[in-house]
């Protein structure tokens, strides 16, 4: 297939949408005003004030360890907090990590109760 | 839907059941599309566009709320011409199955079953057996819907699994359906008064 590298973009960003609303936590948005360059779509979340987080998703099958190296924690100047999803998209699984100016997680497996943790310990200490 | 309170920078999204406000960004041109309601849907859009051993078949729009009966519209991939598509309904569960007949616990209305059988091009049902802690480790089902219906559906059958293989028989089946309706020979055929 032709554009087969954006179909897996295309499907990491829907399994995304998926772990985000199954969480519980947030309501997802499909489209986004062209100040957002590099984010992929936005979460609301819901339990504070409906605080927005900016998405980013990409599409990889490296391991932990790989990701680390070839994606390295970077600084955002938004003012909103941003999550990385590092997605397999034949496996359905992943990692991610929660960063704003002052704060980058650990890369944490995607799965339902470690993403529940550490966004509930995120907002409580920056929202 | 938004609505931007300019002076105060908070925007109100609204979803189908209520409106919020949304603080300290512009949302002016955001568009709220994905809720709680709208999981089952988008997973099923992950069933259908998982990999087989013929390649990815499916991509998907999510239409839900948008139009009666239909929740997903599925097209077939490749660059190949035609562009063959069927609609899909989607029911979910965490109440698993009946007892004596092991079927899953979707209920359809009748009057939405015949709706979705009288769309012109190809329409299923997916019930999904949905797992709270995992998504994507559910099971789906596929029906076709056709026909008339006199009752609605109190439970669905499980003989068919939105597995790799049912995939890949329903990239079949809806190619088979287009392939037989002559479209674009009727297409090209008929007149338009707005040709180019």
């Amino acid at each position: 297939m032709r554009n087969e590298k954006q179909f897996q973009g295309w499907r990491s960003e829907q399994i995304v949408k998926v772990f985000l609303l199954s969480s519980g936590l947030f309501d997802v948005t499909e489209s986004y005003s062209n100040s957002d360059k590099g984010v992929d779509f936005i979460a609301i979340y819901k339990e504070r004030n409906n605080r927005r987080f900016d998405i980013e998703v990409k599409a990889t099958k490296y391991s932990k360890s790989e990701i680390q190296r070839k994606y390295p924690q970077k600084k955002y100047n938004s003012n909103s907090p941003t999550m990385q999803f590092y997605v397999n998209y034949d496996k359905e699984t992943g990692y991610f990590r929660l960063t704003n100016t002052n704060y980058t997680s650990e890369l944490n497996k995607m799965v339902r109760e470690n993403f529940i943790y550490e966004v509930k310990n995120y907002a409580q200490q920056y929202l | 839907m938004t609505r931007l309170d300019e002076n105060k920078n908070i925007s109100w999204i609204y979803t189908i059941n209520s409106a919020y406000p949304v603080v300290g960004h512009n949302l002016k041109k955001e568009k709220i599309k994905m809720n709680d309601g709208d999981l089952s849907e988008m997973l099923a859009a992950v069933f259908l566009s998982r990999k087989t051993n013929q390649g990815y078949l499916f991509r998907t729009v999510l239409i839900a709320g948008k139009w009666p009966s239909i929740d997903i519209y599925a097209e077939i991939v490749g660059n190949n011409s035609p562009k063959n598509y069927c609609f899909i309904q989607v029911k979910s569960t965490i109440q698993g199955y009946t007892v004596r007949d092991k079927k899953l616990k979707v209920q359809v209305p009748k009057a939405k079953l015949n709706k979705l059988a009288q769309f012109n091009g190809p329409s299923y049902l997916i019930g999904i057996d949905y797992v709270e802690n995992n998504p994507f480790t559910s099971i789906a089902y596929i029906s076709a819907i056709r026909g008339t219906y006199t009752n609605g559906l109190s439970s669905m059958p499980t003989d068919n699994i939105l597995d790799e293989n049912n995939l890949i028989q329903l990239r079949n089946e809806v190619e088979a359906f287009w392939n037989g309706t002559n479209t674009f020979n009727n297409k090209n055929n008929t007149i338009s008064i707005f040709d180019l």
